[in-house]
């Protein structure tokens, strides 16, 4: 079910309406109706995936009932191997069959012994990157001590399938989610308009500039052989909105949406195009993945401590993984790698964590510098997102030789006007905003409530005019 | 809870109550299917493919067949091929206490051609899950169905194409369903796309597969039905003689299977290809406005010979 869909919008209010006045004094069967409407959710797209989450919930919750159990150091590596071997083998299986099987004929065809390769006919179970990390998460916690198992399975099951978060994130840490479903739930209405405010301004991100921009970068990509550079150029970064629209919007509306069932989920972007350097970007991008990686392999492998050697294979090691996770293409793992190419001198030089706040923090507008800084930046992550977008690595590379031709200069063919404001209504937004959680959440809140209601009224026609219907999210094929 | 709640559905009619306004604009100039699911069931019906919703202008088949009621319900081929879902939703447009009706069923041997799975090779629906499926009410204005599950483009598109109503407007669905197309009319635009209508007929000649006998069987059904309720007549549009060329080879016996059709319903079959050069194209395929008159016009005194028939 799309959060963007008809389906959702029956699908939510009646959830919400059992949730507070059928269930609301018994803790645990609003856990269970929780369970059954993330079962459902989850469902629609295709019932048989249901098994995979349903056999993975098993394992996991089994794994941390007999961690408890057992001091044993052997038994308790055995039991976190299960956990590892399951959810990366269903991952494995599922989402990188084929690359392997691909890349390995293509590997005996290029020394010269052809292989009949074949694909297999696998589909991608949607989300399944999302979950299996957050049920991992929960084993290696446990197996860490950091955490105690849980006896409530229903209280587990449904952690490891909430809805709102399910199938793109935030990948919610058992350490902050699990307590929460053993917690009685009281409805606040501040809580409950602030997730409404953040479930439509994430709307906005995905069906407004998302979806208007892929329209466009879809155009150009398919076609990038009869385009100028400029237009190229303005492919790339209605991409770089596309992506970070459809993804943070998406992260938006599930944590809009847990809000109204009275859960709070972690932020998962801080505005990452106003960084002034990569690092600070992937502190800002993606926090529930960049983090998952940092405690469970980039620290685990020495971090930033140990020889060079050891702090360059680290961060080449975290950003490839990261890439390949994304999907099973060498254009992704180019894209980590290049990530982690341009994150390499601030981690050499010590410079990787000069900025910390937000830019301009006690400013209106930046300073050049600061804007400078900022727009390196973004044009940096905008070259690495063609390699993210692009079909192979065919097409990346020719993509950005078209972009070095001398009609970088010229003007765009495409010129989407309408767009064009949308875009920087919405950046004007984001920046305006951009010391809160999510744009909106405190903007116009010091004005009286007719203003603020037509402001809400604007964005909500806006999403209605100017929306594409239906289109999917790009991260539920991670 | 309950502020909460009331704020909500206060905010919610008054976005509802602003989406309605919306949709309430929404008329002919929505795109070039809207119109046709918002009027009444109708007596006497076009159907067929963009041919026919094109090139057949049903106020000229009044006049000449003194009438008041032609309809054209007809829309594409991959969305109204004759077929089970294309029947259904005819069977909702028709007005069922007809006993005169006029049903003109245009055919094309595109629309009878067996469309296969590329891979499973299993024969193809196109229509299913479209919008001539999916829409079941067809006489609602505003049709909220048509417009929340099969409108495809953006809502502003119907505030901005109602505004640019006339000159910039290439189509417009009349109220008797005629799909009215005003394009560039030149002889280079002409030539563009004629090459262009040709090349492409020519790929899907590749993805054809020879006659359909569930397209023909469902022709069958679709006279049957219509026969009940007044007379029906099978019409083949005149087209270009290279696309006449390309449909040929697709499907050699086209006019022998209409023609054994239409003798086992005791119906006539109109073949208007012979006359081809009579006519102008836009793009080789449909007529364009002046010639789809005149076609509209030799076609109704055809059928006055019938309808005149005793």
């Amino acid at each position: 079910m799309l959060f963007n869909s008809l389906d959702f919008a029956i699908f939510l209010p009646i959830v919400f309406a059992l949730y507070w006045f059928v269930f609301k004094k018994h803790l645990g069967s609003q856990n269970v109706l929780l369970l059954l409407a993330s079962y459902v959710f989850y469902g629609w797209w295709d019932y048989r995936f249901l098994t995979l989450i349903a056999f993975s919930t098993l394992v996991d919750f089994t794994v941390g009932t007999y961690l408890a159990k057992t001091t044993q150091r052997l038994h308790r590596k055995l039991l976190l191997w299960v956990s590892i071997v399951v959810n990366l083998g269903l991952l494995g299986f599922f989402k990188y069959s084929n690359f392997f099987i691909e890349s390995f004929v293509d590997a005996f065809t290029l020394f010269g012994y052809p292989l009949q390769g074949y694909a297999l006919q696998i589909i991608l179970p949607v989300g399944i990157s999302f979950y299996t990390f957050q049920t991992l998460s929960y084993t290696i916690d446990v197996y860490r001590n950091k955490i105690k198992a849980t006896s409530n399975f229903i209280a587990f099951a449904t952690f490891v399938s909430f809805f709102p978060q399910l199938v793109a994130g935030p990948i919610e840490r058992a350490s902050n989610l699990l307590p929460q479903f053993s917690r009685q739930r009281t409805f606040t209405y501040a809580r409950a308009v602030d997730g409404l405010r953040q479930i439509l301004w994430g709307l906005f991100k995905k069906v407004v500039i998302a979806d208007n921009c892929a329209t466009f970068v879809t155009t150009i990509f398919d076609n990038y052989e009869d385009y100028s550079g400029s237009t190229l150029l303005l492919g790339a970064v209605f991409f770089a909105f596309q992506i970070y629209g459809d993804f943070s919007g998406y992260s938006d509306i599930a944590i809009g949406t847990s809000r109204l069932f009275g859960f709070n989920l972690k932020q998962n972007f801080a505005y990452p195009y106003f960084s002034r350097d990569i690092a600070e970007f992937w502190r800002r991008w993606h926090i529930s993945l960049s983090t998952w990686f940092r405690d469970y392999l980039y620290i685990p492998l020495g971090g930033s401590r140990g020889s060079k050697y050891n702090q360059i294979r680290n961060v080449f090691v975290i950003f490839i993984v990261s890439g390949f996770w994304h999907g099973a293409n060498w254009t992704f793992i180019v894209w980590g790698a290049l990530n982690a190419i341009y994150f390499l001198p601030l981690l050499l030089l010590k410079r990787n964590r000069v900025h910390t706040q937000i830019v301009a923090q006690d400013k209106i507008v930046p300073n050049f510098r600061e804007l400078g800084s900022m727009v390196l930046t973004f044009l940096m992550v905008v070259v690495s997102w063609i390699f993210f977008r692009a079909d192979n690595m065919s097409v990346a590379l020719s993509y950005i030789g078209r972009l070095g031709n001398i009609d970088l200069f010229s003007i765009p063919v495409i010129r989407p006007t309408y767009l064009f404001v949308l875009v920087v209504g919405f950046l004007v937004i984001e920046w305006v905003g951009r010391r809160n959680k999510y744009a909106i959440e405190k903007l116009w809140l010091s004005y009286p409530s007719p203003i603020r209601w037509a402001m809400y009224y604007t964005i909500a026609m806006v999403i209605f005019l100017y929306g594409n219907k239906g289109e999917t999210f790009i991260y539920f094929q991670f | 809870m309950y502020k909460f709640i009331i704020k909500v559905l206060g905010f919610g009619a008054l976005v509802g109550i602003s989406m309605l306004a919306v949709f309430s604009m929404a008329d002919g100039t929505t795109d070039a299917l809207y119109h046709k699911f918002t009027t009444p069931r109708q007596q006497a019906l076009i159907l067929g493919t963009s041919r026919a919703a094109q090139g057949i202008q049903p106020r000229i088949l009044d006049s000449i067949l003194d009438r008041f009621d032609v309809y054209n319900y007809a829309f594409t081929i991959p969305s109204s091929p004759y077929g089970e879902i294309y029947l259904q939703s005819i069977k909702r447009k028709l007005d069922t206490t007809t006993v005169d009706g006029l049903f003109v069923l245009e055919v094309n041997p595109w629309t009878f051609s067996e469309v296969r799975h590329p891979k499973t090779h299993e024969p193809l629906i196109t229509e299913t899950n479209n919008f001539i499926h999916n829409t079941t009410h067809v006489t609602q204005d505003p049709n909220l169905q048509y417009l929340i599950r099969s409108y495809k483009e953006k809502y502003i598109n119907i505030l901005k194409n109602k505004n640019r109503k006339g000159a910039y407007q290439t189509f417009f669905v009349e109220d008797d369903g005629w799909l009215r197309v005003t394009i560039e009319s030149d002889m280079i635009s002409t030539e563009l796309r004629t090459k262009n209508k040709l090349e492409t007929y020519r790929d899907r000649l590749e993805k054809y597969q020879g006659p359909s006998e569930y397209r023909l069987l469902w022709l069958e059904n679709t006279i049957a039905y219509l026969q009940d309720f007044g007379k029906v007549y099978i019409v083949r549009l005149p087209v270009i003689e290279g696309m006449l060329a390309i449909e040929n080879e697709l499907y050699p016996d086209f006019n022998q299977d209409m023609e054994r059709i239409a003798l086992s319903y005791n119906i006539p079959y109109l073949d208007f290809t012979t006359l081809h050069e009579k006519y102008k194209y836009t793009d080789g395929n449909h007529l364009d406005i002046t010639s789809g008159s005149a076609f509209t016009r030799d076609l109704g005194i055809q059928l006055n010979l019938y309808e005149e028939a005793p």
